[in-house]
C-alpha cells in the first residue's frame, strides 16, 4: 500500500509537476510566439533592411561602375595628357633648341650687322675721301690746270703783241688758233668747276619762293633776253625748300637755252608754270624754239654732250647736266619734251 | 722833287710766267717804278720785315698778292701784313686765279684792299695792270712814310 500511495502521491506530484511544466511550457509558447512575432518583425525589418541594403548596394554598384568607367575615362585622359605632356616637352625641348640655334643665328646675325656697319662706315668714309678728292680735282681745274692755260695764251699773245709787224698772217692765224684754243679749254674748265660744286659747294636747303628765283634769273638774263625780244612770262608759283642759288641758276641754264635755241622767223616766247602732283611741285619752262629730236633725249642731259656745232650754237654742253645735278640733289627729275620746229617744254619736280 | 722817287712795288707770285706778264704790263705803264719780285710766302715776309737776303728792302708803296704760293700762303702773308702797325697802310691787291667766294671772302676779311681776278686773255690782264696803276698809284692818295 505504501507503495500505492506513495506511487499516488508520486504521481499527483508527478502531474503537478507536469501541470506546471505546461503552464509554463504555455508559458513559454506565449512567449516564444510573442518573440516569435517579434522577431519575425525584426526579420522582416531585417530582411527590408537587406533589400534596402541591396538596393543601397546595387545602386552603389552601379555608381562604382559609373565611378570606374569615369576613372577609367580619366586614366585614359591622364595618360593622353602625359603623352601629349611628353610631345609638348619634346616640342619645347625642340623649341629650345631652336631657340638657342635662332639666339645663335642672331649673334652671327649681329656680328655681321656689325660688319655690314663697319663696311658701311668704311663705304662713308671712302665716299667722303672720293668728295674731297673731287674737291681736289675742283681745285686743281680752277687753278692749277688754268695757270699753264694762260701761260700759252698770253704769251702766244704777247707774240702777236710785240711782233706783228713781223709775222705774216699764216703766223698771225696760228696764233689765233692757239689762243682761241685755250680759252674754249678755260671755259671748259670753269664749267666743270661748275658741275663739281653742285655738290662740293652747295648749301643747306630754305624756303624760298620760286618766283621770286625765276625773276632773279631773269633779271640776270636781261641783256640776253633784250638782244633777243625775248617775252617770258610765267604763272603762279609756290614757295618750295631749296638751295635758292642753285634753283636760279636751273632756271637761268633753261631761260638761256630757250633763247639761244630759238627760231630764226620767231621772236622767242617762254613761259613757266607749276603744277602740283601728288607729294611734288612739277615746274615747266615752254619755248617755242627749234626744238630736239626725241633720239637724243638721253644725250642732252650727259656733260659736254652737245647737238649742235659751237659754230651755229656756241657753248660748252654742261647747262643741262649742271640742271640735270641740281634737280636729283633736292630728290626731283628733269626730263622734256619737244616737237622739231614748234618747241620744247622742260619739266622739272621738287618734292612739296 | 718827289716825282722822282720810284714807287715801290713788290709783287708776291710764284708764278715766273705771270710775274714776267706783270712785269711787262707795269714797263708799259706811265708810273716809273721799281718792281721787286718774290716767289713765295716766306721770302714775302722777310722782304716786308727785312730779313736775311732782303735785310735792305725798300718798304714797298704797293703790294700785289697771288694766294696760292708755296711755303706760306697768301693769305697768312695778309694777315701778317696787316697786323703789323707799320706795314698795314700799305694796300694790298690780291691778284689771283681763284674765283673761290670763300677766298673773297676770307681775303676781305683780313683786310685786303681789294680782290682781282686774273683775267685769261692778256689785253684784259694788261687792262687790269693799267686800272691798278691809274687808281692806286695815281688817283688815290697813301700816307706818306
Amino acid at each position: 500500500m505504501d507503495k500505492q500511495d506513495k506511487t499516488k502521491e508520486e504521481l499527483q506530484k508527478e502531474l503537478t509537476e507536469l501541470q506546471k511544466e505546461y503552464y509554463y511550457f504555455n508559458a513559454i509558447k506565449d512567449i516564444d510566439t510573442a518573440k516569435r512575432i517579434q522577431l519575425e518583425q525584426e526579420l522582416a525589418a531585417a530582411h527590408q533592411e537587406i533589400a534596402f541594403q541591396n538596393e543601397e548596394k546595387g545602386k552603389r554598384a552601379a555608381e562604382l561602375i559609373l565611378a570606374n568607367l569615369q576613372l577609367k575615362f580619366e586614366t585614359e585622359e591622364k595618360a593622353k595628357r602625359a603623352a601629349e605632356l611628353v610631345i609638348a616637352n619634346i616640342e619645347l625641348v625642340f623649341q629650345n633648341e631652336e631657340k638657342e640655334k635662332r639666339a645663335a643665328e642672331l649673334i652671327i646675325a649681329n656680328k655681321e650687322l656689325a660688319f655690314q656697319n663697319g663696311e658701311k662706315v668704311k663705304r662713308a668714309q671712302e665716299l667722303e675721301n672720293a668728295n674731297r678728292d673731287l674737291e681736289q680735282f675742283a681745285y686743281v681745274a680752277s687753278h692749277d690746270l688754268q695757270e699753264p692755260l694762260r701761260m700759252i695764251s698770253s704769251y702766244t699773245q704777247m707774240l702777236e703783241r710785240k711782233y706783228k709787224d713781223k709775222l705774216d698772217q699764216d703766223a698771225n692765224d696760228y696764233i689765233h688758233f692757239v689762243v682761241d684754243g685755250a680759252i674754249r679749254m678755260q671755259k671748259l674748265l670753269v664749267n666743270l668747276l661748275d658741275f663739281s660744286r653742285v655738290s662740293t659747294h652747295s648749301k643747306t636747303f630754305e624756303q624760298v619762293d620760286t618766283k621770286t628765283i625765276a625773276g632773279q634769273a631773269v633779271s640776270n638774263l636781261q641783256q640776253l633776253i633784250r638782244e633777243n625780244t625775248a617775252l617770258i612770262t610765267n604763272d603762279d608759283m609756290p614757295v618750295i625748300q631749296a638751295d635758292e642759288m642753285q634753283i636760279i641758276q636751273v632756271f637761268q641754264n633753261l631761260i638761256e637755252n630757250a633763247i639761244k635755241f630759238k627760231k630764226k622767223t620767231e621772236l622767242p616766247k617762254i613761259h613757266i608754270t607749276c603744277t602740283k602732283q601728288h607729294e611734288m611741285y612739277q615746274f615747266s619752262v615752254a619755248d617755242n624754239g627749234i626744238g630736239i629730236e626725241m633720239q637724243y633725249h638721253d644725250r642732252v642731259f650727259i656733260v659736254f654732250q652737245r647737238l649742235h656745232s659751237a659754230k651755229d650754237y656756241p657753248g660748252t654742253g654742261i647747262g643741262l647736266s649742271i640742271c640735270k645735278r641740281i634737280i636729283e640733289r633736292h630728290g626731283g627729275t628733269i626730263w622734256f619734251e619737244s616737237t622739231v620746229n614748234q618747241g620744247t617744254t622742260f619739266y622739272f619736280t621738287i618734292p612739296v | 722833287m718827289e716825282n722822282l722817287k720810284l714807287v715801290e712795288i713788290l709783287l708776291i707770285e710764284d708764278n715766273p710766267g705771270d710775274a714776267r706778264l706783270t712785269q711787262e704790263a707795269l714797263k708799259d705803264g706811265k708810273v716809273k717804278n721799281n718792281l721787286h719780285i718774290v716767289y713765295d710766302g716766306e721770302e714775302a715776309t722777310d722782304f716786308l720785315f727785312k730779313r736775311n737776303q732782303h735785310k735792305n728792302a725798300p718798304r714797298p708803296d704797293l703790294i700785289l698778292l697771288d694766294l696760292n704760293l708755296p711755303k706760306k700762303n697768301g693769305q697768312e702773308v695778309l694777315a701778317e701784313i696787316k697786323a703789323d702797325e707799320s706795314l698795314r697802310s700799305i694796300p694790298v691787291i690780291i691778284l689771283t686765279i681763284s674765283k673761290q667766294e670763300q677766298d673773297i671772302i676770307r681775303s676781305y676779311n683780313l683786310h685786303a684792299n681789294c680782290f682781282i681776278i686774273k683775267p685769261i686773255d692778256l689785253n684784259q690782264f694788261f687792262e687790269v695792270i693799267k686800272s691798278i696803276e691809274d687808281f692806286w698809284l695815281t688817283l688815290v692818295k697813301l700816307p706818306r712814310l
